[in-house]
């Protein structure tokens, strides 16, 4: 049996489907991409599922109580995931130490919602080259319905797309809001005004709110700083008055500037 | 010499990882790499596995440091054995652990 899935390699949600299947009776044989082939297998299996750094030599199998299923190689990040199975009853419920990693797996869905926005943008280039050669070849005297049928298609395939990386963005945001990793993301830039500052501000002591830059400073120690960050203008003063000090003013203005207004 | 150089070890092991003292625990007698999951769960009364993946992943680390020798015969079985350096390991994380136990069962006072 074949299946085509948008998954995550090596994501719980992955592995959860894999479990509901080998339940089934359908066992994972393979994994090209988005395609992955069951054999239909009588005993029930648990499946698990590991990264492994891609040095890691994995054809050495053990095969008494661990049957290795497939590996498949991420290009980003660079890593191996290794599904193997178990039809062993004591493993069946059993809690085993596993390679948990979820750096990686944030890495994994980072790099899959990155492969389906390049996708998505060769789809529109593509689609958009495609009706221009239409136009050029019919000089707008082209049949109607060959041209609805290009949009609607175009259009069926981009909902498609934008339903996949949703699928993929939404645990992404809760990876990245559990490990606290931020790189790369996109974070409002808020705006701190510090009047009557004596010296610069201490950014190791405000660090943790996000990336900071200044921005500009005057000779009556007023200075700019703009932070990156997901934290609200009220928890940003509550933090930096602190290290400030209560004679100094602190202003924050949103990301949105004065639009709230 | 052998000092320092078990003590460089110990340093970038210790404290050793549960993944990393069964696998340890598992060679301490050369054993084809097939059984070490068996071995693990005989060991541990079925009560603690590793899954593959930790398991590929610590042979490799481990043999790489020569804590763990690796022999491959002409059939391509995988046989593999502690080293001195890996007893060495070992010891050190015994005495840890024996800390540590130690300071559990004092009554508090």
């Amino acid at each position: 049996m074949r299946r085509f899935r948008i998954l995550v390699k090596g994501s719980p949600q992955e592995l959860a489907w894999l479990n509901q299947l080998a339940k089934k009776g359908w066992l994972l044989t393979a994994v090209h991409g988005g395609l992955y082939e069951f054999k239909a297998v009588t005993a029930t299996y648990r499946v698990f599922t590991e990264y492994v750094p891609v040095d890691v030599a994995t054809e050495t199998t053990p095969q008494s109580v661990f049957q290795l299923l497939t590996t498949v190689t991420l290009k980003q990040p660079a890593v191996q995931v290794v599904y193997s199975a178990s039809q062993h009853d004591p493993l069946k419920q059993a809690d085993l130490t596993l390679l948990s990693d979820e750096d990686t797996q944030l890495k994994a869905t980072l790099g899959l919602r990155s492969k389906l926005l390049s996708l998505a943008d060769g789809w529109t280039i593509g689609s958009v080259i495609l009706i221009t050669i239409l136009l050029a070849i019919f000089r707008g005297n082209g049949p109607a319905w060959l041209f609805k049928v290009i949009v609607g298609v175009w259009f069926l395939v981009c909902a498609w797309l934008v339903i996949q990386i949703l699928r993929v963005h939404r645990p992404a945001k809760r990876l990245r809001a559990r490990l606290q990793d931020y790189d790369g993301a996109w974070r409002p830039t808020m705006h701190v005004f510090l009047t009557n500052m004596s010296a610069p501000l201490d950014l190791d002591q405000v660090g943790s709110l996000g990336n900071w830059r200044l921005v500009g400073q005057s000779k009556k120690g007023a200075y700019w700083y703009d932070v990156q960050t997901n934290a609200s203008q009220a928890e940003i003063k509550q933090v930096v008055q602190p290290v400030v000090g209560a004679d100094v003013k602190v202003d924050v203005m949103s990301f949105l500037g004065l639009w709230p207004l | 010499m052998a000092t320092d150089f078990y003590q460089r070890l110990i340093d970038k092991y210790e404290p050793l990882t549960e993944a990393a003292l069964l696998t340890l625990i598992s060679v301490r007698q050369p054993i084809n790499g097939a059984d070490i999951p068996a071995k693990i769960e005989a060991l541990t009364d079925h009560q603690l596995q590793l899954g593959l993946g930790a398991l590929f992943t610590n042979l490799h680390a481990m043999t790489r440091d020569y804590l763990v020798k690796e022999q491959v015969s002409g059939d391509e079985v995988h046989t593999y054995e502690i080293t001195g350096s890996g007893e060495a390991v070992l010891a050190a994380e015994r005495e840890r652990l024996a800390l540590l136990f130690r300071l559990v069962d004092t009554p508090v006072k």
